[in-house]
């Protein structure tokens, strides 16, 4: 430090905003009087009571708490089986699966395009063999699954492995519970998954939701996504707009194939917990009011069920700094207890070296520690909806029911979710509101504390050059060619016979506009890989076979779709 | 065989078609991107590489050293066969997906295919995002397939000069088809369809373009229209409204207009249908736009260099009219003598 | 039309990584600080970025990854450039690096190799001095 004088850092002493981070001017403080055109009745009821605004049940957490799972996915499935079995003697009961972001594109390990990314923060599940292997010893028929892929081929393929793998070992598929972030609009929206394009994806989803319905009945099959448009942008008022609307449509899509809201059974919505605390827990609360009312008044529900929407959150990836990491536990920390106080089903919180690298062990159990903290220590869950009535939260709740059904017509005069995703303009919105936020951070309009604010000159302490430290290895040269090598022997290794004709009739299926799921279950229980998969529907609507369109198809497929 | 099925038929008939790759790299390949040396360049551009075009296109944009040099090696060598084929149209229309379908077609007759596209520079910062080329990512890989980008950098309406010279290298470099896509505001518009042999101009529905059709030049210059994005609302009423305007033409003069869902690829046979017949319409033309475009190119270079020489005396003469009774008119004259001597 | 000279960057994302953010946000910071820049998008081959290099003429080509694969990328990007006798040109890179990855990039030339959180002002100056 020089011998210019120290000056007081005016931010210390001040904010620099009066609005929540979506841009919703605040008031100084808020009174009765602002929240008596609400009705207890009709706008928040009890919890248990529709609609629901206080939460889904009666009891809420001194009934269950929350679910705590995270996504445990390493290069191999040996290594994640391994961690699955550890985390489950340590309470886990949430097993969230996630692939390597080439299978998630929809391509084999062997494809070119797959071998920068292959291995890199998940399993390359191209195969029955390999989810056999990531799966063995693990109580299928008790624990919840969740897959948290991005591309539309995942919920498909992954679903029908599943299936198969439970068919094979004689367990009961009614069993089979968890859920799918399924969600057609937000793989295009923030991933451009190339694997299918979106009337195609609008399809498949269908397909798998359909299937779902009337074989596992415990399977969410769909969670319309807010967290990926989140963290790509949008605020909270279009982050819940878009993930009703989608979820609406959906459902409207359901009615056209005879399956009513009723048989559906309740909605699930993967929401974001951001950095406004009480912007977050409204948006939570929000989130079931306004299902409730469109399942009732717009969709026919009939039973309480289906009025009802769980929520599954991951909290904010985009709030993390990989300045002063540590911080990061108290970011965090505050976006738990917001879910808590929101009235969450399940949270997947980030770890708070997430920032700098993938995230370790001791990470993760801080996590679940500060969860128990907040449940044990604090006790909090005791009492369901503890915000309830505050004249702040019960405002804040009103107006943004208003914004949100701003836009949400603006959605339906634009002609709805789909046509708003293929004319861009919801990217348009992404992007604008994305580019805001851009700006606010560097005028200081938005204070990052250690990147625009409070900054650290100099050398790091010990604590969070430590957590920095975070080795993670890339998987090697030859685990790679190994796994290359063992796709390619695998596709030889399988009996053609068997799979020809399965993988025939999906893609008859996918021609005739038959529901595809089964057709998935059985070429997957006889082998057909996820690049396959994506490739033979594409094939069966004329569209080239790779979604990356550097391979042609193989010739066995060229010959079904000759014949 | 079933071309969207067969992803291999592409590559076959351009093997077939041409044998030498236009992406050639010398055989003493020690050679620096950096390079202005203009013979080099002229040089590489002769043996069908990729690289002299590259650079002196660049040489040409940023007004380097040897920049007419090029031009005028260009010029000499003469404008090869090359079908020209122009996209215009307001932003938003979708151009570039459907250029991208377009190149697709070409590619798959076997054709090689030079993109030119063209997107404003920004008049607060002078950068510029050149966002085209993102949606023809597919041809990236191609070595039959060459795009540029270039940013306006202009202050005025036209298309830029730039653009304009690039077009003379691309014709003496030699594709068998080039495409340019320029931003369609005004006087860009009518501007291109000089400098190509069709005109595409790309509408979109509900975008309010009946206005856009009232104004003056715009309906006379589309060889073709394309109404992008056809599946939304107002499309038919688009339509009428474009055949409205032609209704006083014969019917073998007016220009089609087709309904395309370029990211869907719907619509594209029409589009190369369509090129294809007025093709031969605008062969005709071919000669009286080329001497147009060599006597505007001679105009306004006679004019930047005359501009170049009064700004020396500009300053002069602006302090002697507020200084004494000579008017402006008068100091016009006095300069104009100035240089005629 | 103008004189002077613009620097031209491309920014490419090879591979499968779907993290985009960090290039768009540079993508307008660039062009706001004057420059020409280009983004090729998502899913992108070696051969592809290289072809894309060239053809635009750039002065730097920036990669973008968060999957921990900078080295692998960069090696591929730049032997497509070799294929096509270009071996000057310059390559900055950011992402989800390791104190390994950045001294494997160095060693390759790649420069830059920015880690997440790295203030904007760095990797503007950095491409500029690069581009000179």
């Amino acid at each position: 430090m020089g011998a210019h004088e120290a000056k007081v850092d005016r931010m210390a002493g001040h904010m620099v905003r009066t609005a929540t981070q979506s841009g919703i001017e605040l008031k100084p403080f808020y009174s009765a009087d602002d929240i008596s055109h609400l009705s207890y009745e009709a706008d928040l009821g009890d919890p248990g009571n529709y609609p629901f605004t206080r939460g889904l049940y009666p009891l809420m957490y001194r009934d269950r708490l929350w679910l705590k799972s995270f996504i445990v996915s390493y290069a191999t499935a040996e290594e994640t089986n391994q961690a699955f079995r550890q985390y489950i003697a340590n309470g886990l009961t949430d097993l969230r699966l996630l692939c390597d972001l080439p299978t998630q594109a929809g391509i084999d390990p062997d494809h070119p395009s797959a071998w920068n990314s292959m291995m890199c923060g998940g399993v390359a599940t191209y195969a029955i063999n390999i989810y056999e292997k990531m799966l063995d010893g693990l109580p299928l028929g008790e624990a919840v699954f969740e897959f948290a892929h991005a591309g539309m081929s995942s919920f498909l393929y992954f679903y029908g492995v599943l299936v198969a793998v439970m068919e094979n070992k004689g367990i009961d598929v009614k069993k089979l519970r968890g859920n799918s972030i399924n969600d057609p609009i937000r793989t295009k929206l923030v991933y451009s998954c190339p694997d299918f394009p979106t009337r195609i994806d609008r399809r498949i989803c269908l397909d798998h939701i359909e299937y779902s319905v009337r074989n596992t009945p415990n399977w969410r099959p769909i969670a319309p996504n807010g967290v990926d448009p989140c963290q790509g942008g949008m605020d909270a008022i279009r982050e819940l707009g878009g993930a009703l609307a989608v979820a609406t449509q959906v459902i409207l899509d359901l009615a056209e194939r005879g399956i009513t809201i009723d048989e559906f059974g309740p909605m699930v919505f993967a929401l974001d917990a951001e950095s406004d605390f009480f912007e977050t827990i409204a948006k939570f609360r929000l989130a079931r009011k306004m299902w409730a009312k469109i399942a009732s008044e717009k969709l026919g529900a009939k039973t309480k069920r289906a009025m009802q929407l769980k929520i599954g959150i991951r909290t904010s990836g985009l709030s993390l700094t990989s300045q002063k990491p540590l911080n990061n536990a108290a970011r965090v920390a505050l976006q738990i207890l917001s879910c808590v106080l929101g009235g969450v089903n399940s949270l997947d919180a980030s770890s708070i070296d997430e920032a700098v690298g993938l995230p370790s062990l001791e990470a993760r159990v801080f996590n679940l520690d500060t969860q128990h903290i907040i449940t044990h220590e604090a006790n909090i869950p005791l009492v369901a909806d503890p915000l309830g009535g505050s004249y702040y939260l019960e405002w804040l709740t009103s107006h943004m029911e208003r914004e949100v059904n701003k836009y949400l017509e603006e959605i339906e005069a634009r002609g709805g979710i789909f046509a708003c995703l293929e004319s861009g303009w919801l990217n348009e919105v992404m992007e604008a509101n994305r580019l805001k936020v851009q700006r606010e951070k560097a005028e200081c309009k938005r204070l990052v504390v250690g990147v625009n604010a409070f900054r650290e000159e100099g050398e790091e302490g010990t604590v969070n050059t430590a957590i920095r430290d975070v080795a993670y290895k890339t998987p090697s040269v030859s685990m790679r060619e190994n796994l290359v090598a063992e796709v390619k022997a695998f596709k030889a290794g399988r009996d053609m016979k068997r799979l020809k004709p399965l993988i025939t009739e999906l893609y008859r299926a996918t021609k005739e506009g038959r529901n595809t799921q089964r057709a998935v279950i059985e070429a997957a229980r006889e082998g057909m890989t996820v690049g396959e998969c994506v490739g033979v529907i594409r094939a069966g609507y004329g569209i080239n076979y790779d979604p990356l369109q550097e391979i042609e198809m193989p010739d066995f497929v060229r010959e079904i779709t000759k014949m | 065989m079933d071309a969207a099925v067969d992803g291999r038929l592409r590559r076959v008939a351009y093997d077939k078609a041409r044998d030498v790759s236009i992406m050639k790299m010398n055989a003493n390949s020690n050679w620096s991107m950096k390079t202005s040396r203009v013979n080099e360049v002229i040089s590489l551009m002769k043996s069908r590489d990729i690289r002299g075009l590259t650079r002196a296109i660049s040489i040409v944009e940023s007004n380097e050293e040897g920049k007419d040099d090029l031009l005028n090696d260009a010029f000499r060598r003469g404008s090869k066969a090359c079908f020209t084929l122009g996209f215009t149209g307001a932003p938003g229309a979708g151009k570039s997906t459907l250029v991208n379908s377009v190149v697709r077609h070409f590619r798959k007759e076997g054709k090689t295919v030079g993109v030119l596209a063209v997107d404003p520079t920004s008049p607060f910062s002078g950068g510029a995002v050149l966002g085209d080329r993102i949606r023809m990512k597919e041809h990236n890989p191609d070595d039959g397939v060459y795009i540029r980008s270039l940013a306006s950098r202009k202050a005025l309406g036209g298309l830029s000069e730039a653009a304009k010279f690039a077009l003379y290298l691309y014709k003496a470099y030699g594709f068998d088809v080039i495409i340019i896509e320029t931003l369609g505001v005004g006087q860009d518009e009518i501007d291109v369809a000089k400098y190509v042999d069709v005109t595409a101009l790309v509408l979109v529905p509900g975008y309010g373009d009946h206005i856009q059709l009232a104004k003056a030049g715009i309906m006379e210059i589309a060889d073709i229209f394309i109404i992008n994005k056809s599946d939304r609302p107002g499309a038919d009423l688009l339509k009428k409204q474009i055949l409205n305007t032609m209704h006083m033409k014969p019917e073998d003069e007016r220009p089609p207009v087709i309904n395309t869902i370029a990211e869907r690829n719907e619509g594209i046979a029409e589009v190369m249908a369509a090129v294809e017949s007025v093709r031969s319409r605008a062969a005709l033309q071919r000669e009286e736009r080329y001497r147009g475009r060599i006597a505007e190119e001679i105009r306004s270079s006679v004019l930047s260099q005359l501009a170049r020489e009064t700004d020396l005396h500009l300053e002069d003469m602006v302090e002697k009219v507020l200084k004494s009774s000579l008017t402006p008119i008068e100091a016009a004259k006095e300069i104009l003598a100035l240089l005629r001597n | 039309m103008s004189r002077e000279k613009k620097i031209r960057v491309l920014i490419a994302k090879l591979g499968c990584d779907i993290h985009e953010r960090g290039a768009l946000t540079l993508l307008t910071v660039l062009r706001d600080e004057g420059m020409e820049v280009i983004y090729t998008g998502r899913y992108q081959t070696a051969k592809g970025v290289a072809n894309a290099a060239v053809s635009e003429d750039v002065d730097v080509i920036a990669l973008s990854d968060h999957t921990g694969s900078l080295p692998i990328i960069a090696q591929s990007v730049l032997a497509e450039l070799k294929k096509i006798g270009v071996t000057d040109m310059k390559v900055v890179s950011g992402g989800l690096l390791s104190p390994q990855d950045i001294k494997d990039l160095e060693k390759m030339g790649v420069s830059g190799n920015f880690g997440p959180g790295t203030p904007l002002e760095m990797i503007i100056e950095h491409i500029r001095s690069a581009a000179r």
